[in-house]
């Protein structure tokens, strides 16, 4: 059972001794976001809130991941590191599979990916990349990435992409596990052939059903006996750790942890947010590791 | 006159030490390169012959710069971060202002950015961008990466960019400092109208034609007072006399380059430190640096 903190939408000068605590009271992973820019109009509906508006302000911070997870590596030592989700689709394969491989290699191998396909259209036409098919192209990309990630002269032809042999260099000595977000047929469907899945809140007879789907999908594709992780975003106000083993006896086996802008409205200082970390280990991380 | 070193192609794990040794001995910063993948073939040539042994070869080491940037900057306390050159066409302007605004604010505000219009066609094509016309692209998705890097709510209508209000978060304080790559006559007016000029590795004579162009370029363009910095390695070792009359016509950045050893291998740590302690004993200590 892993507990992720995410230092999402989080003042600049406090995220590496956040994630150095985080690391400290026994956290295994960090999460940071991704987006690159907010559009003052967006028609397009956020699918994780309940009114489809996104939750945060334009002037919101929102780090470049890779970047982010590059100075997180510099000053942890081994706490894993994963965006959040990163929007595959918003790139081309190439800057994705440089910068994911270099935060591999600079990290010592304890970035995770964790990808989806987006949401917000306007940004997408902000850089040129086609909304429709994006899942497919995610699909496509998935596969070039894997193919560069080894390191050696590869090419590919396919509907997205196309190119003569190439090769690149630094890549990391191990895998790098591809953790799939979303909750629609399809995005279980593709996480399903990755390592893993990651999801926001639902209740724990939710997740036994989904749990249910990407297991029969595993089981289809012969890799219902390989480890896969199960990851949904969980934030429990109780002073026992019964919640989280509510649904981890439903299928969860990592808990994202939102980041303290999304609990209700109050402020949180520097010292409160050491304080909840603190707190949070001591009633959820120790207990659930016993 | 600011002494940096390059750490381009340096083997992941010597990186970290030689930084804080080229902090140790006074160095101002270190650059590194910019290089998604290598095809294996290529037609495209290497246009800065001289400084670019190995450079193409695949499996040379290309960390990606924004991270290497970051990454370095945790580890250190006061050097100084170049790439040397990032390829914005390669790339559109939101991607390039959120690495830029995230590695500013990452490494304490001690990043410059060197920027080119890129020389491999073969790059271009992968990431399916216009290798024609990339200059004046790159012309424009600078100016669009200064308007996000304002943190206002901006919106842009142009020849090549054209969306409506937007706003990013989080920026630097105050942008950084960019630097522009290339001796072509349209590179020198570039960097002429930035804040800086990144040459490659040349004659000590041949130094000193381009630097007077630029001094005529930036009075042409009436920045002759604005800030400006101006790099160039050098094909043969320089005496300090030889940096004392650079700088004196307008040189304000020496790079030491990466060395390879006659058969083309990499050199080891302590053969790079070493390098290092040469330069600083032959021109840093003598010049003050």
């Amino acid at each position: 059972m892993e507990f992720w903190q995410s230092i999402a939408v989080t003042e600049m000068d406090q995220l590496i001794e956040l994630a150095q605590l985080a690391e400290e009271v026994g956290f295994a992973g960090v999460s940071v976001a991704d987006h690159l820019v907010k559009p003052l109009e967006i028609r397009s509906r956020y699918p994780y809130s309940e009114d489809g508006e996104p939750f945060w302000e334009a002037d919101e911070p929102f780090p470049d991941p890779w970047v982010l997870i590059a100075a997180l590596a510099a000053e942890t030592s081994r706490v894993r590191l994963m965006p959040y989700i990163y929007v595959l689709p918003l790139r081309e394969p190439f800057s994705v599979a440089k910068a994911v491989s270099s935060a591999a290699v600079l990290s010592g191998d304890r970035v995770v990916l964790g990808a989806g396909v987006g949401w917000m259209q306007e940004e997408f036409e902000l850089v040129e990349q086609a909304f429709a098919a994006r899942g497919r192209r995610t699909d496509e990309m998935l596969e070039v990435f894997e193919k560069l990630m080894s390191g050696a002269p590869v090419a590919h032809e396919g509907e997205f992409y196309n190119f003569d042999p190439v090769q690149m260099s630094p890549v990391p000595n191990r895998r790098i596990e591809v953790r799939i977000g979303g909750h629609s047929p399809a995005a279980l469907r593709r996480a399903a052939r990755h390592d893993g899945w990651v999801g926001v809140t639902y209740q724990p007879e939710e997740l036994e059903e989904i749990v249910a789907t990407l297991y029969e999908e595993r089981v289809a594709l012969g890799r219902g006996d390989q480890p896969f992780d199960v990851m949904l975003g969980h934030y429990s106000t109780r002073a026992d750790a019964d919640e989280y083993a509510r649904y981890r006896d439903a299928g969860a086996t990592s808990f994202h942890v939102p980041p303290w802008r999304y609990r209700g409205e109050e402020e949180f200082s520097f010292d409160q947010k050491r304080r909840s970390l603190e707190v949070f280990a001591e009633r959820y991380i120790v207990p659930m590791a016993g | 006159m600011q002494f940096w070193q390059s750490i381009a192609r340096t083997p992941t794990d010597q990186i970290v030490p030689l930084a804080r040794h080229a902090e140790a001995l006074g160095f101002t910063g270190v650059t590194m390169a910019d290089h998604l993948v290598m095809p294996v073939t290529m037609k495209s040539s290497y246009p800065y012959a001289g400084g670019g042994r190995g450079a193409t070869d695949q499996g040379t080491p290309y960390l990606d710069p924004w991270l290497l940037c970051a990454y370095v900057a945790r580890k250190t306390e006061s050097l100084r971060f170049l790439p040397y050159v990032y390829v914005p066409a390669l790339r559109d302007p939101f991607s390039v202002a959120k690495s830029i605004s995230t590695t500013a604010l990452l490494t304490g505000d001690r990043l410059l950015v060197g920027i080119g219009v890129g020389w491999m066609e073969e790059e271009f094509a992968l990431v399916d961008r216009p290798f024609a016309g990339r200059g004046r692209r790159t012309d424009e998705l600078m100016a669009v990466v200064d308007e996000l890097l304002s943190g206002q709510m901006v919106e842009h209508h142009g020849e090549h960019y054209d969306f409506g209000p937007v706003q990013m978060a989080p920026v630097p304080r105050q942008a950084p400092p960019v630097l522009v790559g290339g001796h072509s006559p349209v590179a020198l007016r570039r960097a002429a109208k930035a804040r800086g000029w990144l040459g490659v590795s040349y004659d000590l004579d041949a130094v000193f034609p381009i630097l007077e162009a630029i001094r005529v370029l930036r009075s042409e363009l009436g920045r002759s007072d604005e800030p400006f910095e101006a790099a160039v390695a050098l094909n043969a070792r320089p005496e300090p006399e030889d940096l004392l009359r650079l700088e004196e016509a307008g040189l304000t950045m020496w790079v030491n380059p990466v060395r390879v050893r006659r058969d083309g291998t990499p050199p080891s740590l302590d053969e790079r430190r070493a390098a290092l302690d040469r330069v600083a004993e032959r021109l840093i200590v003598p010049l003050g640096g």
